[in-house]
């Protein structure tokens, strides 16, 4: 019996068929974007692995691979402070952040579509569209030493002398807060999809007051969504280095801001790839935590 | 295979005899990698201007049939041929067929003028004057004047005109329906029956329909194929295919039937439960015998002494165990004792009516008993 | 009424979106202002500060230098995201999945990682500072996008109009022509407009990839704020917004932007 031998060409065959010849047409197809991904993806991340086991000094790579630099590492306190500090600053933010969206995800969740809804639904997600050094100008301008906020305070009689909201890692929460916000609203509303308000109306006829009914009803209900939405925000906190650069004016030390400062100011190539890795390897153990925590609640 | 003369139930004019078949499936196979074939071995004959019904339960290999037919799939084996050529290899976009999808497909970035007209286009003819015979195209389907509409904006029945319309306005050799009636709700899918038929007739084209609704196979089609498990279990007339089914699994697609398992006596005689009942059809060689009645061809009669009785119908005593009223008919199931049979009569004041529990006899004719060997 | 937001509620909502916005919103005002240093409320109003802005070659260089990258990745991400999305949508080969899976992990990478190992791989290919550096580091970041919303847009086309099409006698190539891409243009033109906002927003991998010859507009600014505070950066970050804004708008003229991005 002849299997596939047509050999005309029309949509349809394409679809359930794999000669060669349309083999070679899918090919063509996707080689521009292969290359694409193979100069700016797969390439630079292998050489950075590759380079983490290397040295280098001064923008020089030499010497034989090793685990030197991972050695050093994990034996300078400094270093350990680094992820201290950006452990414990993006678990801050994350739970911030969450206080911040849930209100807005439901709100926005519960509005009948309606032009209005679009409106605010375009302003929560504004602050992806504008560029994060525009936002985070802003907030300079909002809270520095003579900034809007403490302009305003010492006018008014109420501070004899200004807050300090920046060059601090208080700066940086809030401006991280801000930047995180939409990634968070959008995850939760993606995850309200079991929120049906008939189940609310049953809670409320069995008796539960409004605040019984959000701890016991709708929190529940949400918890994927809040799940995800943490993920999301805590791994864009960890590797965040605009914000913590400028709010913290060089004196708040993240591991983000480290790989800049090792890389472009000290060229010390090897030890910003090394500091990357330990990036990537908080971002695997934070994934599986969740999957973990997926397949229990999900 | 023979193309008989037949009555065409929707208008009951005589169709033509052919012998000179249009359309020749011969020996079409569709295989995926080493399974077991979709559609194995097919030969089907049709003639000029003939209207075929593909009937079968879903997964029977109609619609591939009728893909392959478009070329829309590629055939494994076998050939398809389109008066004397040989089109089996060519490619959907040259075979010059019209195809109506299940669910219309139009176009919906354009309007239904420019839908109609787009085989025009693509066939080298004018904007203008492609736009001219879509209107043209789209009156003959009843809709004049929705060319500037979009297919969005047409109810369903509507865009299943503008699918015909498009289907039919490049003049096509064949015409391929696929389920185009499934989307519709009832009422509108009797209407859309006659209207279908009807433009078949006038325009003459061959066509080929695919559905899973007997009715429609019955009510439209010169030509029945009941499809199943890949293969043709019967090509005919309506009336031959409801009459006269080839096998138990035609008999019982095509209609209600009954089933009893019996032996054969005799070549005019079989045994069921018992009984002996006047039965021609069945062979001596089959290792079983499977005997389907069709619950209208049964009558039910006051209960009286069977030697009374002509000895030229069957005849049995049972039981009414249930009564089913369905509006048009009366469903009766009853007991004769080996098996549980269900009788249908129509309703009407001037008929005897029985009620559960009453003693029946059950009537039928020789040839309503039709033998199958299983 | 269950489910309707009690009063609080809704005040909570009115300061969390003022909040949101509060850092763009301010940088208007300030764009205003006629002081020689940032100060709040400013002392005096005019156009001084955009005369500046204007008469400052660094911005004014940057500025068209993000223009240009932006539409030259835009139509380098179409051109080889489009094909990609429909050979991963409309073929059936082994690896399909994986090769989908590859397109879009630069979605999953921090920008930070991505950008340090580009400049690292960009050193030894001598792109480092170049116009082509910044197409291609920009072009990881958008292709992503573009394979995403093609395809979603292409599984969203059902394949019956395609086959309709051939039926009534359209080859191949006029499938595609007359149907398959005027019914792919609503992603098209989200595509693009997603493309061009991403790059001429991209902060960290341009900050890792550009020199002292070529910067873009962020980075500038980013370099600027880090030395100076004064409210030219402010009538930098108008112009920034309202170059979104346009492209938001021209979105939202053709195909409703919401949709676009709910979608």
């Amino acid at each position: 019996m002849k299997i596939l031998t047509a050999n005309s060409s029309s949509l349809g065959q394409l679809k359930n068929t794999t000669k060669p010849r349309l083999w070679l047409w899918a090919l063509v197809l996707l080689v521009p974007l292969l290359v694409i991904n193979l100069v700016s993806f797969v390439g630079p991340i292998t050489h950075l692995v590759q380079l983490s086991f290397l040295q280098s000094r001064a923008g020089v790579i030499s010497g034989t691979y090793s685990l030197e630099n991972y050695a050093n590492f994990f034996s300078d306190g400094y270093y350990w402070g680094l992820i201290g500090n950006s452990l414990m600053m993006s678990f801050t933010v994350t739970l911030i952040t969450l206080g911040c969206s849930y209100p807005i995800a439901l709100f926005l969740y519960r509005m009948s579509a309606s032009s209005w809804r679009n409106v605010l639904f375009v302003l929560t997600i504004s602050p992806l569209l504008v560029s994060s050094v525009v936002r985070t100008y802003g907030w300079m301008v909002l809270l520095g030493d003579q900034g809007v906020l403490n302009s305003a305070l010492l006018g008014a009689g109420l501070l004899d002398h200004p807050l300090r909201l920046v060059n601090n890692r208080i700066g940086v929460a809030i401006g991280l807060v801000e930047t995180l916000v939409p990634y968070m609203v959008l995850s939760l509303m993606a995850g309200f999809g079991r929120l049906d308000l008939s189940l609310e109306e049953a809670a409320a006829s069995l008796g539960a007051n409004r605040i019984k009914r959000f701890f016991r009803i709708i929190l529940p209900l949400t918890v994927p969504g809040i799940a995800l939405g943490c993920l999301l925000c805590f791994v864009l906190a960890i590797s965040s280095f605009i914000t913590p650069k400028l709010l913290g004016g060089g004196r708040v030390f993240l591991l983000a801001t480290e790989i800049y400062d090792q890389a472009v100011i000290q060229l010390e190539w090897s030890m910003a790839a090394t500091l990357s890795i330990i990036v990537l390897l908080i971002f695997a153990l934070t994934l599986f935590l969740y999957s973990q925590f997926a397949r229990r609640f999900g | 295979m023979q193309t008989t003369l037949s009555q065409s139930p929707v208008d009951s004019l005589p169709v033509r005899s052919s012998d000179a078949s249009f359309l020749r499936l011969e020996a079409i196979t569709k295989q995926y990698g080493s399974n077991s074939p979709t559609v194995d071995r097919l030969d089907l004959n049709l003639g000029k201007g003939q209207l075929l019904g593909l009937l079968g339960p879903s997964g029977c290999g109609k619609t591939t049939t009728l893909r392959m037919i478009a070329g829309l799939l590629p055939i494994s084996a076998g050939r398809i041929l389109i008066g004397d050529n040989d089109i089996s290899h060519l490619p959907p976009h040259k075979r010059d067929i019209g195809l109506v999808f299940q669910n219309y497909a139009l176009f919906p970035h354009m309007n239904v003028g420019e839908n109609v007209a787009f085989g025009l286009t693509m066939r080298g003819i004018g904007k203008r004057e492609s736009l001219r015979r879509a209107e043209e195209a789209l009156e003959t389907v009843r809709l004049p004047g929705l060319g500037k509409r979009r297919p969005k904006e047409l109810s369903g029945g509507q865009q299943q005109r503008v699918a015909l319309a498009r289907a039919l306005v490049i003049k096509p050799r064949l015409l391929l329906l696929d389920e185009p009636l499934s989307n519709l709700d009832a009422q509108l899918r009797d209407q859309m029956r006659i209207e279908i038929r009807d433009i078949q007739q006038l325009l003459g084209i061959t066509t080929v329909f695919v559905t899973h609704d007997q009715t429609e196979a019955l009510t439209m089609c010169d030509q029945v194929g009941v499809m199943y498990g890949g293969r043709l279990a019967q090509l005919g007339a309506p009336e031959e295919i409801y009459e006269r089914p080839a096998s138990m699994f035609v008999a019982q697609f095509v209609g209600r039937t009954n089933v009893l398992t019996g032996e054969q006596v005799s070549h005019q005689q079989v045994r069921i439960g018992g009984a002996r009942y006047r039965c021609s059809g069945a062979r001596p060689h089959w290792r079983g015998l499977k005997i389907a009645i069709r619950p209208h061809r049964i009558s039910l009669t006051p209960n009286r002494d069977p030697s009374l009785l002509s000895t030229a119908t069957n005849c049995v005593q049972g039981l009414v165990a249930a009564i089913t009223y369905i509006g048009d008919v009366l469903q009766y199931e009853v007991d004769i004792g080996c098996a549980r049979i269900r009788v249908e009569t129509p309703t009407g004041s001037s008929r005897l009516r029985y009620k559960v529990g009453d003693l029946v006899m059950c009537e039928w004719l020789p040839q309503d008993m039709l033998a199958f060997e299983g | 009424m269950i489910g309707s937001p009690t009063w609080t509620f809704r005040l909570l909502i009115v300061v969390l979106y003022l909040f949101l916005l509060a850092p763009i919103m301010i940088v208007v005002p300030l764009s205003f202002s006629n002081d020689p240093l940032l100060m709040f409320p400013p002392r005096s109003w005019g156009m001084r500060w955009y005369v500046e802005l204007f008469h400052h070659q660094g911005m004014i260089d940057a500025f068209w230098i993000s223009f240009r990258v932006a539409i030259i990745v835009t139509l380098l991400s179409l051109a080889a995201g489009i094909p990609a999305a429909y050979a991963l949508r409309r073929f059936v080969f082994p690896g399909r999945d994986a090769l989908m899976a590859l397109f879009t992990a630069p979605l999953l990478l921090p920008s930070i990682v991505l950008g340090l190992a580009i400049l690292l791989m960009f050193v030894r290919l001598q792109l480092l500072g170049t116009f082509t550096g910044l197409v291609i580091a920009h072009s990881i970041v958008t292709t992503p996008y573009v394979v995403r919303i093609m395809s979603t847009s292409l599984a969203a086309l059902p394949p019956t109009v395609e086959e309709a099409a051939t039926m009534l006698g359209a080859s191949p190539p006029q499938v595609f022509r007359r149907v398959t891409l005027p019914l792919m243009m609503p992603g098209v033109i989200a595509s693009s407009a997603l493309s061009f906002m991403l790059s001429f927003d991209e902060v960290v991998l341009s900050l890792f990839v550009t020199g002292p010859r070529i910067s873009t507009l962020p980075v500038a600014i980013f370099n600027y704020v880090e030395v100076r505070m004064d409210p030219m950066i402010a009538c930098v970050s108008v112009v920034l917004v309202a170059v979104t804004l346009l492209v938001i708008l021209s979105v939202e003229r053709s195909l409703g932007f919401t949709r676009a991005m709910v979608k």
